[in-house]
């Protein structure tokens, strides 16, 4: 799932700033699933936007709506008024953030989230980055544990030399993809995978404007 | 006599390592090349080290040629892309550096720009194979170049990493993909050295043992908490904490270890950060 | 296990057979909402007073706090709530907006519930009572140590007080022909109850120093004067016999044994009422069945008993004898305590079908009698039992006549009954913290044989409170919003007991069984996708909404934690100046948008007041709270209200005084920090 980390009061009174009626679109899959921008987060933040605004003497009028998806036109369909608004804050995703924006056309939209990564929700209020999306998976060759998004540096042929007690160089509290990639292909009787050196990583599958289309071309 | 050569011939070879300075005085970095000059094989020239920016890494090479002394050129893949650091390489090769040392490279966040991006697009073992494609005539797509590479591809280990066995296979990698020498990452605790080398040993490469001249038995400490891969014997740290002149007794410690390491190795590699000038003194101690 | 929310009660509530909603008003009780709560009780329980000190309490046999403990003290809590009403003006008339008129002929139990019914529908309602007062059997038949006269007045005043007329003294039959009612009403209910004792046709029956039980607690009840000899025998095993004898002992009577058919086990009186009766010093022999009256002189001298080998067969009353073992005692008085009959004599000879037995023709499914718009309810029909009993007759009848005047059709009731949520899981008994149930206190049984002052002290304020506050909210905690539910897992991973899980279905749900109410997941789905049943969000936010005029805090408190309370909701108690307080179940469903909208609403600064951490309720629940507090602190400062203006405070259980302190303090700082700048610019509500 798309994991997404709050944006400060701060930094959406500042986006906000010269608006006095505003809607607060939050998304109903994978940023009330990461807990930053579903109904709850999104009335969260009406309210603590409209008390902000109150101390300064500017008050503010906030909708609030929540659909299934903002990255589905079908759905952003759902969203009755929002003509009616200055600008909406939306708690998707950088998709969703976007396909409000390419629906309402001439409107302001901001973003509400910093989307962070595609992760796992480890337990309750802590995700994990797994996957970088990088368009060619390896994860057959490293014993299931991705480390082009779990190891620093995103290295491909083991650990580098600041893997210390099994600890990523960059902090303490990560593991060392490749220390956890070794002793998996060992259990796994693999190693010899480990010492097969891996080619350099075609970037091109993505880095670019990507697209994926599964349209068959009519006969 | 150059620094292959050295090699080639079974010399106990010496290098040392200058880091580029961060600005563009260099007069005291030329001030301690001048002064280890005729001490070392070679000189290696660190990358920002330390994730630290500093002046880059060839042109500093080009003031060690022009000193008439052998660099040895530190690459990471950190500030690089391949295509940055294949251009480099031709660049360096023109200036006349012969010997790179392939590293992967601290990571940006252990740095003084720590929102720079890092690039890590190569990492060491493929740089290493980027290199030897150098030299065949080659650029990693596969396109000829006019006028190869002649360089003299290294790399590093860390003999004392914990854990060591993907390490150890990182560095048959590493051989495999053309390492033609290896310095090391300080070694204190002679005995595991010595059994690391048991296992390296069959690898017909020749390894530098790193020396770290170390200056007090805090720093002692210090590297045992926080540097990965280095653990100091507390016999030494004892050794240190017993004396009033614990400079003179890390120079001495140096120097022995060098002594012991001449039956071990093919050399040593010393460090010394921020002391360059006591580099001379421990060769002095070391009978070298 | 059971997990939607259908027709699912508590045993408690499923047990009870008006199925009153038990842990509504237990739970308002335990909040400090003491009218709330008797709203709640009436509506099923028409006579809260009454049924607060003599129901026989079907729902505490099933609550679920026995598995952990001992069951709530149910009844108990329903008194106090009437006994707090007492101070309170009875309830408001209904219009009689439904333009017909129900002639209800006794004001009993049954008759009584049929009318509040009928009256809150907006009928006309007449209640025809022979008696100079309703109330029944529980008027002129329990005695008054157990329910003081004036409890049953006031319950049938607050019946009154609804609109219905009630013409006492009239008999039917006698003052009033049940043809005339037929005629002059809409729809005629008969609930006359039982109101004959039966004899036994044994030798010596008709001795003088005979009596039967009715009469006997009708002169007790009315006649100041009343004595008994000092040696009495009572006949019959049941509920009516104990208080035939507790009466006599009360009459003089020194030397009172019960005899009956029934072993001790099969006794149908109720084990409390023996336990009290043996503690006033009333005998007790079982499994004895009256042979004869020994007479001397035309009057009682003793009787003589045979064993009783069994008294059912098959399920039928068929008792046998040993007529070898027999014994004899000496009494002075003997009563008769066998059971009662209908009075029906004022229906004979007319349309109505009944038999001299007084069984009235009547069909259960639709409470009809033979004659069409005539119904009948109560113990009449169903046979003797307990008054909770006659009410659900009464209710029935009600739903049936509202039912008939509307349609203008009699058609079969169907009232579904609801299911009962399973005991709680073994693998969370030892989670559920334990608390004793709270006694109830009792006269000395030495002094109250002397007189018939009541002999049950009812709770206090504090001790009802705490009492209910062991209720655990059985299947009333959380509940789906399906449509909003993401899957998330996020109540799933904060329960403490186990209870959500998500199923094939991609939305969560919640074992019943195991969920206790706290009301943490609550606070956390990020899809505002559950509710607590029993504390809902509306009602929360609704209360921490709330403006008062003059500058005031808004006070969070645990209904756990906190026994008196500030609320104004309250009889007893009125809120400090200046303090909006929002009680709730639980402190740990807190919600960080409860205490932004309390800094909307205005207050000045919030204070969430919570038990000390190793009183939670719910384990390491406080932990909830507290990180809540501290997210609405961030939010607070970033607000630029400033992190100050909330605090947590702990506050010992059971110690008002402590909250009070608290509150104090609070409210110190607050003035120094001075009023909320947020609320500078509203406008004044209008
Ligand atoms: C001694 C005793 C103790 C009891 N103790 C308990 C107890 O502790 N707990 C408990 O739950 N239950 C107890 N009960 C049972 C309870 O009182 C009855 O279940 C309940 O009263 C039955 O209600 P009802 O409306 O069917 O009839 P009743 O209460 O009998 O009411 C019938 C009413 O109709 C009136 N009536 C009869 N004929 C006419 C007529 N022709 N015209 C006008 N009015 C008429 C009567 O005067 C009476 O008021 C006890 C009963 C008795 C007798
Ligand atoms: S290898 Fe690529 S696609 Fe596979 S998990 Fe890692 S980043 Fe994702
Ligand atoms: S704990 Fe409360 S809701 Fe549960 S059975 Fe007992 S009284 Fe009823
Ligand atoms: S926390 Fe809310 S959204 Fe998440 S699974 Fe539970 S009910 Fe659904
Ligand atoms: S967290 Fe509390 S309210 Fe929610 S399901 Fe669990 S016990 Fe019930």
């Amino acid at each position: 799932m798309i994991v997404a980390e709050p944006k400060t009061l701060d930094e959406i009174k500042a986006m906000t700033d010269k608006f006095d009626r505003i809607l607060m679109v939050g998304c109903g899959t994978c940023t009330t699933v990461s807990l930053t921008g579903g109904e709850r987060e999104v009335n969260l933040m009406a309210t603590a936007l409209r008390l902000a605004r109150k101390v300064e003497g500017k008050e503010i009028e906030i909708g609030e709506q929540t659909i299934l998806r903002q990255c589905d036109f079908e759905y952003i369909d759902e969203l009755k008024d929002a003509d009616s608004y200055q600008a909406i804050v939306s708690f998707a995703c950088g998709a969703g953030i976007q396909g409000l924006a390419r629906k309402f056309v001439g409107k302001p939209v901001l973003p509400g989230v910093n989307t962070q990564f595609i992760g796992f929700n480890e337990e309750y209020g802590y995700f994990t980055e797994q996957c970088k999306a990088c368009g060619d998976c390896i994860l057959h060759l490293t014993g299931g544990i991705c480390p082009v998004a779990r190891c620093a540096k995103g290295l491909l042929n083991g650990p580098c030399g600041g893997t210390n007690n099994g600890k990523c160089e960059i902090s303490k509290d990560k593991d060392c993809a490749w220390v956890l990639i070794y002793n998996q292909l060992e259990r796994l009787g693999n190693l010899k995978q480990f010492k097969k050196i891996m080619a350099p990583k075609d970037f091109s599958k993505a880095g670019n404007i990507r697209t994926m289309d599964l349209r068959k071309a009519g006969d | 006599m150059g620094f292959k050569e050295a090699l080639a011939n079974g010399e106990f070879v010496v290098t040392a390592e200058v880091g580029p300075p961060k600005g563009t005085d260099i007069s005291g970095m030329v001030h301690h090349v001048k002064m280890l000059k005729d001490k070392v094989h070679a000189l290696n020239v660190t990358d920002n080290q330390s994730a630290v920016m500093r002046v880059s890494t060839i042109a500093i090479t080009k003031v060690l040629l022009d000193l008439g002394v052998e660099p040895i050129f530190q690459m990471t893949c950190r500030d690089r892309n391949r295509l940055g650091l294949q251009s480099d390489l031709l660049g360096a090769a023109i200036f006349g550096v012969k010997n790179v040392l392939a590293l992967t490279g601290d990571h940006t966040m252990l740095g003084d720009h720590k929102e720079a991006k890092p690039v890590f697009d190569l990492e060491s073992v493929q740089l290493l194979q980027v290199i030897n494609q150098l030299n065949e005539g080659y650029d990693m797509a596969g396109n000829e170049l006019q006028g190869k590479t002649d360089f003299f591809a290294g790399a590093i280990i860390t003999p004392e990493a914990n854990p060591l066995e993907p390490q150890f296979a990182k560095f048959e990698k590493k051989v495999e993909a053309g390492a033609k020498f290896f310095q090391t990452q300080a070694v204190y605790d002679l005995k595991k050295f010595h059994s690391f080398m048991g296992r390296a040993g069959k690898y017909d490469v020749p390894i530098l043992a790193g020396i770290l001249l170390l200056k007090s038995a805090g720093m002692a400490k210090y590297l045992n908490k926080f540097v990965a891969g280095i653990s100091v014997p507390d016999e030494l740290i004892q050794e240190l904490a017993n004396t009033d002149k614990p400079l003179e007794k890390g120079i001495e410690i140096a120097g022995r270890q060098i002594r012991e390491l001449r039956q071990v190795c093919a050399g040593v590699h010393v460090m010394a950060i921020g002391a360059e000038d006591k580099v001379p003194a421990i060769l002095e101690a070391a009978g070298l | 296990m059971k997990d939607k929310v259908s027709n699912i009660k508590p045993p408690c509530v499923v047990a009870c057979p008006v199925h009153a909603d038990i842990q509504t008003y237990v739970g308002y009780i335990g909040q400090g909402r003491f009218k709330e709560a008797l709203d709640v009780v009436r509506r099923r329980c028409t006579l809260p007073g009454s049924l607060g000190r003599i129901c026989n309490h079907p729902c505490e046999s099933e609550c679920r706090r026995n598995k952990i403990d001992e069951a709530v003290s149910i009844r108990s809590i329903k008194r106090f709530a009437a006994d707090v009403g007492m101070g309170l003006p009875h309830p408001d008339p209904i219009p009689k907006t439904k333009g017909k008129k129900v002639a209800i002929i006794g004001g009993g139990p049954s008759g009584l519930t049929a009318a509040y019914d009928l009256a809150k529908e907006g009928f006309d309602v007449t209640i025809i009572e022979k008696n100079d007062a309703c109330g029944g059997a529980i008027y002129t038949g329990v005695p008054k140590y157990r329910l003081p006269k004036d409890i049953v007045a006031w319950d049938v005043a607050a019946i009154a007080s609804l609109g219905v007329e009630i013409k006492t003294n009239t008999e039917v039959g006698e003052d009033i022909s049940f043809d005339n009612l037929t005629k002059d009403y809409d729809a005629v209910l008969i609930a006359i109850g039982l109101s004959v004792s039966r004899g036994l046709p044994i030798p010596g029956a008709d001795a003088e120093g005979i009596l039967l039980a009715l009469p006997f607690l009708k002169m007790v009840n009315f006649d100041d004067n009343a004595r008994v000899a000092k040696r009495v025998v009572v006949i019959g095993g049941g509920n009516v016999a104990i208080d035939v004898a507790r009466s006599a002992r009360r009459i003089g009577a020194e030397d009172v044994k019960i005899f009956c058919l029934e072993s001790d086990e099969e006794m149908p009186a109720s084990p409390w009422e023996i336990e009290e009766a043996k503690e006033e010093g009333v005998q007790m022999f079982p499994s004895w069945g009256p042979k004869e009256v020994v007479v001397k002189d035309g009057k009682v001298a003793g009787m003589i008993f045979m064993r009783c080998l069994s008294v059912f067969e098959n399920g039928m009353f068929s008792p046998k004898f040993d007529e070898c073992e027999l014994t004899q005692v000496e009494a002075d008085n003997i009563i008769f305590s066998i059971g009662q009959g209908a009075d029906v004599s004022g229906f004979l000879n007319t349309e109505l079908s009944v038999d001299e037995r007084g069984r009235i023709a009547f069909n259960p499914t639709t409470m009809q009698t033979n004659m069409k718009g005539v119904f009948a309810c109560g113990e009449v029909v169903t046979g003797p039992g307990a008054a909770v009993g006659a009410m659900k007759s009464g209710h029935r009848a009600a739903t049936a006549i509202a039912k008939y005047l509307g349609t203008g059709k009699v058609s079969a009731l169907h009232i579904s009954e609801p299911e009962a949520i399973d005991q709680i899981p073994d693998s969370i008994v030892d989670m559920i913290t334990k608390l004793p149930r709270t006694p109830v206190k009792m006269a000395n049984p030495v002094e109250r044989v002397t007189n018939f002052e009541e002999i049950e002290f009812g709770f206090d304020q504090k001790t009802a409170m705490f009492e209910a506050r062991r209720c655990m909210s059985c299947g009333a905690g959380a509940q789906i919003i399906e449509e909003k539910c993401a899957a998330c897992l996020t109540c799933v991973r904060v329960c403490p007991y186990g209870a959500p899980y998500v199923r094939e279905a991609r939305a969560a749900n919640f074992t019943l069984e195991n969920c206790q109410a706290c009301g943490i997941c609550a606070a956390e789905c990020p899809a505002l996708a559950i509710d607590i049943n029993l504390n809902i969000d509306t009602d929360i936010m609704g209360r921490a909404s709330r403006s008062l005029d003059e500058p005031f805090i808004t006070v969070f408190t645990c209904q756990y934690s906190v026994p008196e309370v500030l609320n104004p909701d309250t009889v007893k108690t009125t809120p400090p100046a200046g303090v909006n307080q929002v009680s709730m179940l639980c402190n740990n469903r807190i919600d960080t948008l409860h205490i932004l909208a309390a800094f909307e609403a205005g207050a000045d600064g919030v204070l969430v007041a919570a038990c000390p951490d190793e009183k939670c309720r719910h384990n390491k629940g406080i932990d909830w709270p507290k990180i809540r507090v501290a997210r609405a602190k961030d939010t607070l400062d970033e607000i630029g209200l400033g992190a100050g203006r909330l605090e947590l405070a702990k506050v010992a259980k059971g110690s008002a005084d402590d909250l009070a302190g608290a509150i104090d303090t609070f409210k110190e700082k607050i003035k120094e920090l001075g009023p909320n700048p947020a609320s500078r610019q509203l406008t004044p509500s209008k």
